[in-house]
């Protein structure tokens, strides 16, 4: 490999799945963990049985490569690689060679389930699906090295404001609560819908048995006390957000009762679908003080783990390992008859005093 | 008068600075010291962002640790090297910092006016230049009615003319409001534009008056 391929793997692609690790986690663990491997067979042949469904992958792909895309054009606005705008004083045919492998390793997961696609078409004998597989592989893969290979010769490109957001700016300024949403929404747009899909789908799910038994409000408890760990990475972020990011945050003279009810707001932003989920399917035997129950029940586990973080500075791994053991915890509580809103009570409580007691000694280590 | 005493910062039990006592009246302080001194870990414990032990506490006022809201309101502090989400725009800031700082709407403008901010006051910091992201910060430093601003290299990344302003700024603040100062710089702090009180260097993990 040459110097400048191995400088570009490293910046580009090693990064790239070291910062996405949690996100391909969650979707290995959604395709793994809902399908069997006749499921995700009868999907491919899905699939490819018409040009007109093989849009799904492909725009699937489509956005996949648009991430990528957006990945790299990020890492180049950081300082410490600004030194790769030197690739344009490189031979033409090194950059494209450069660009190109680092997309077709980005591109990976894609590849490979384009392989999966086309070795699906072949058994079937579908020849244009197969034949369109490739073609739009290799067009988005072509598409991003492109890119690529702009930006590398565009240090220069100004940063274009669209005229929505500038009609925004003018007219209003913007609430604390929304500082969080709108970064998160910019930095980690894929894992907010990952965790919403995942936590809606397993609500909806347990909710949807409900049909089938008249269970009693355990059922539905345990569900959100999975829904509730689900949240973990994104009050991480949150908390990452409050003391690394805007850390400014911490030396502003706001009362704790004012601080609490920002991060609080945000947290309830933040599970707007899950909330909106019970209130709208809410199994129809169980009465409106469980759904109440229910709510402060999930919303107070969120208020306990945004607590928990200003005991100690703790990785996502020790974070996601601590959740596991209390929402095991939980769900065999809950088994007992335990009442919800005792929970709930035990949870906002012991949040807002490890909150309280640890904010003005905590100290971010950043683990990047 | 900010008064620190027994003061120490550790990190994971590596300790990095340790003062018994200092005092800082108003006026201007000059605080000296090589790359990774300590300079930035004092001021942003100072600026209550890191947490450290001791007491720090203004003469008749609040303490760091005993009234933490209090003391942060008398307290204003720039960073080196400003950065906050790019989506956020100067007038985003301005307006929720200045009402955590208590800032009226006049003065928030007005410190946008004479920092030379209005340009580009609505627009996300993410177009600005570190300049401008320098100035923002630097205004920001200024809002409310600070008894205490620390400035982390002011004069980097700054125009001749904004550094003028700042100097004149500061001189203002003293004489009018008797504010304290602290102010880390590698370049020469020029005593006919701006008189300081008092020059400190951050030494062998603690501070030393020259």
């Amino acid at each position: 490999m040459k110097p400048e391929d191995i400088i570009v793997q490293r910046v580009f692609v090693r990064e790239y799945y070291r910062q996405n690790a949690s996100f391909f986690l969650l979707v290995i663990g959604l395709a793994g963990g809902f399908m069997r491997s006749q499921d995700h067979i009868a999907l491919a042949e899905f699939f490819v049985s018409s040009p007109l469904l093989l849009l799904i992958p492909f725009a699937l792909w489509m956005l996949y490569i648009l991430k990528v895309i957006t990945f790299n054009a990020e890492a180049l606005q950081k300082n410490e690689n600004k030194f790769l705008f030197e690739f344009a004083l490189l031979p033409k045919k090194d950059q494209w060679r450069a660009a190109l492998l680092t997309i077709f390793n980005q591109a990976a997961p894609a590849t490979i389930y384009g392989i999966f696609l086309m070795a699906m078409a072949a058994r079937h004998n579908f020849i244009t699906s197969a034949g369109l597989i490739v073609l739009v592989l290799l067009l988005l893969m072509l598409l991003g090295a492109a890119r690529l290979y702009y930006v590398l010769n565009h240090p220069d490109l100004e940063r274009k404001v669209s005229s929505i957001k500038r009609f925004f700016d003018r007219t209003f300024s913007k609430p604390y609560p929304i500082f969080f949403i709108e970064w998160f929404l910019r930095h980690q747009p894929l894992m907010l819908i990952g965790s919403k899909v995942f936590s809606g789908a397993l609500l909806l799910a347990v909710i949807y048995l409900y049909r089938a038994d008249a269970y009693d409000y355990r059922l539905l408890a345990m569900g959100l006390v999975i829904a509730a760990a689900a949240q973990a990475p994104l009050l991480l972020e949150l908390h990452r957000f409050e003391n690394f990011h805007f850390n400014l945050m911490r030396q502003l003279p706001l009362t704790f009762l004012k601080r609490l009810l920002y991060t609080i707001t945000t947290i309830l932003l933040l599970t707007l679908i899950e909330i909106g989920l019970l209130i709208t399917y809410f199994p129809a035997h169980l009465t409106i003080a469980v759904l109440l129950q229910s709510i402060l029940f999930f919303v107070s586990n969120l208020i306990f783990q945004q607590g928990l973080l200003y005991v100690k500075d703790r990785t996502q791994e020790q974070l996601t390992s601590f959740i596991f053991m209390q929402a095991m915890l939980l769900i065999v509580l809950v088994l007992f008859k335990i009442p919800l809103l005792l929970f709930a009570a035990f949870h906002t409580l012991a949040g807002i005093v490890m909150w309280l007691r640890n904010y003005y000694r905590f100290e971010y280590i950043n683990h990047d | 008068m900010l008064v620190i005493k027994n003061f120490s910062k550790s990190y994971a039990d590596q300790l990095i600075l340790a003062l018994s006592e200092v005092r800082f009246t108003q006026g201007v302080y000059w605080i000296k010291g090589q790359n990774g001194s300590g300079k930035t870990t004092l001021f942003k414990a100072l600026a209550g962002l890191h947490p450290c032990q001791g007491i720090i506490y203004f003469e008749g006022g609040p303490e760091l640790h005993q009234q933490p809201v209090a003391y942060r309101k008398k307290v204003n502090y720039s960073e080196a090297e400003p950065q906050y989400p790019g989506f956020l725009t100067p007038k985003d800031l301005f307006k929720f910092i200045g009402k955590a700082k208590g800032a009226s709407a006049i003065q928030q403008q007005s410190l946008a006016d004479v920092f030379g901010i209005a340009a580009y006051y609505e627009k996300p910091c993410e177009t600005h230049s570190s300049g401008m992201l320098k100035k923002v910060s630097l205004a920001l430093a200024f809002l409310g009615t600070p008894e205490l601003i620390i400035l982390d290299e002011p004069l980097i990344t700054l125009d001749e003319a904004a550094r003028t302003i700042l100097l004149q700024l500061m001189e203002e603040r003293v004489a009018k409001e008797g504010v304290t100062f602290l102010v880390s710089s590698h370049q020469v702090l020029e005593n006919a534009l701006l008189p300081v009180k008092g020059i400190y260097t951050v030494e062998n993990k603690t501070l030393i008056p020259e």
